[in-house]
């Protein structure tokens, strides 16, 4: 398998702050590669290098073999970005938007009537190709969005956050239409916050945190490291005397946060300590109002190594 | 090539803007109307009236003041930002993404002067240089040039519309102040006529004069050369400053 992106050692600082922290990875021609990390993680700095408009401080990034050091413009004919901001004219229409983007990559004449009618039928815009932008729902401009990043048929799609704010419908569009690129032979980077999406589309998931890779694998193998664990959420009517001690003592506990009356407990699914749990509860003076257990799934596991604290 | 069709799709978006349409086109001659009006009794009638005086002052004004502004809009007012920053990801050059946005308002304020100064020549019989309105009319497009050039300047100093917008309305505003276009500084003494030297308008304005009232061409190609180098000296400063991420 060739790869398309080789991502070396890539260091990234604005002023103090690392953006992108050695940052090391590749992606398969061919495979999508779901980017999942929290606010402020380096997803959007790491896309940017990757897409060229911004200089890292440090670090190699090949595409399809291409340095980006010195093969600036023959790496952007090989992209489409599908940027977090809509990056489309509002005044003209969805055709007249896709057909001038495709025609920066050097598309023309029949060539560019055929790919623009293309890129329209894949997001499903065609019966509306008339009609201008300022017009669209959310779910339409964000479809639009996309149509001009792969009418020029790019080998590598770069998406950041293409599935913000819209309805369901136009979500399954969207993924549905990735499946179809990859099937079309396209490399797909997606970022996004959404842990099923992920789950539907992506052959392997990169996980970033403070700039640089946590975890990688497909949604198995990162979840497989997790297997035997389970989270209990419970719901009590107080939780006043529980303090930072109370539950670890208690075998297999991994973690626990108490959040007002819940209590959230990162437990080893084989150590069968629910009564030990429900024992040191009773103890404290708390009733038990309501109680949920979650197997590892992508979503606990990322929150699992990202960490619970807000973000900005 | 990708240069002509960013141009292209510039000024369209130019046109789509009623502001800018408004600004280069009938707001001049407002002022044109409502000054000479206003400075009416200053004037003979025979000679020069206000109209005339105003004419000529106004359009230098609307040139010097709302080129640079135009250009900044086509740069990065909000809306045309959001599809300049997809054509910051092909593979276009950078100063091809700066010299589209100058070129773009350039034709676009070439075509709002060339049409307004004959108009005020022959249809509102204004005294724009008689035959010698297209040496006044070059005069201007050079002008609007450095406009255009000044205003992509501030684009890529501040990096934002707003920012570039309100900052540069300061040097422009002085420069205007310094060309006596709106108030008449040569009395307030022989430093701040002096100091008038530097101003671009000052140029313009002193060589309009020549060229309309004393069929005198000599000062035209000083400024034009004056005018263009500035104009250079910014587009220097562009290509220095200028970063395709800052659309994204």
């Amino acid at each position: 398998m060739t790869k398309a992106i080789d991502v070396d050692n890539l260091n990234k600082s604005y002023k103090n702050f690392k953006a992108v922290n050695n940052l090391t990875f590749h992606v398969t021609s061919g495979e999508i590669v779901g980017l999942l990390g929290p606010n402020g993680a380096g997803k959007s700095t790491t896309i940017n290098i990757l897409s060229t408009v911004l200089k890292p401080d440090s670090g190699s990034v090949m595409i399809s073999g291409h340095d980006f050091k010195n093969s600036k413009r023959e790496i952007k004919k090989l992209l489409g970005i599908v940027p977090q901001d809509l990056a489309i004219y509002e005044e003209i229409s969805a055709e007249k938007n896709v057909r001038f983007f495709a025609s920066l990559y050097g598309l023309s004449g029949s060539k560019l009537d055929k790919q623009v009618r293309e890129a329209l039928e894949i997001v499903g815009l065609t019966e509306r190709r008339k009609d201008k932008p300022k017009n669209f729902s959310g779910g339409m401009k964000r479809r639009l969005n996309i149509a001009c990043a792969i009418a020029h048929k790019p080998d590598i799609i770069i998406m950041d956050e293409p599935t913000v704010g819209i309805d369901p419908q136009s979500r399954n569009h969207i993924l549905e239409s990735i499946k179809k690129l990859r099937s079309n032979g396209a490399t797909v980077i997606y970022s996004t916050h959404y842990m099923e999406e992920v789950e539907e589309i992506a052959d392997r998931v990169i996980i970033m945190n403070d700039g640089t890779v946590i975890a990688s694998g497909t949604v198995k193998e990162i979840c497989k490291r997790f297997e035997h664990q389970i989270t209990y959420t419970l719901n009590v009517d107080t939780t006043t005397q529980l303090n930072k001690d109370s539950f670890g003592r208690i075998s297999g506990i991994q973690k626990f946060e108490i959040n007002a009356n819940n209590i959230v407990l990162i437990a080893d699914s084989r150590a069968s300590n629910l009564n030990d749990i429900f024992g040191t509860l009773f103890s404290f003076g708390c009733k038990l109002q309501s109680m949920s257990s979650e197997e590892a799934s992508l979503e606990t596991v990322f929150l699992d190594l990202t960490g619970k604290k807000l973000r900005d | 090539m990708n240069f002509i069709k960013i141009a292209k799709r510039d000024l369209i978006n130019i046109l789509h803007n009623p502001a800018l349409i408004i600004s280069n086109t009938i707001l001049p001659l407002v002022l044109i109307g409502v000054l000479g009006f206003v400075t009416k009794s200053n004037f003979g009638t025979t000679l020069i009236n206000s109209y005339d005086y105003q004419g000529v002052n106004m359009l230098i004004l609307s040139v010097a003041l709302f080129v640079a502004i135009t250009t900044s809009n086509a740069f990065m007012e909000e809306k045309v930002m959001r599809g300049n920053m997809r054509i910051a990801y092909a593979p276009v050059r950078k100063f091809e993404m700066v010299m589209s946005k100058i070129v773009s308002s350039y034709v676009f304020i070439s075509i709002c002067y060339g049409l307004l100064v004959p108009f005020c020549q022959y249809v509102l019989g204004l005294n724009m240089g008689g035959g010698n309105f297209m040496w006044f009319l070059l005069l201007l497009n050079v002008l609007g040039f450095f406009g255009c050039c000044f205003g992509a300047m501030f684009c890529c100093i501040f990096r934002s519309e707003e920012q570039a917008n309100s900052i540069m309305q300061i040097p422009l505003f002085i420069f205007i102040f310094l060309g006596s276009v709106l108030i008449r500084i040569h009395r307030l003494g022989k430093v701040v006529n002096m100091i008038a030297n530097i101003s671009p308008v000052k140029w313009v304005v002193g060589c309009s004069y020549q060229i309309i009232y004393d069929n005198d061409l000599h000062l035209l190609m000083q400024v034009i050369a004056g005018l263009l180098a500035l104009s250079f000296l910014c587009l220097l400063v562009c290509g220095l400053l200028f970063k395709p991420e800052e659309y994204v």
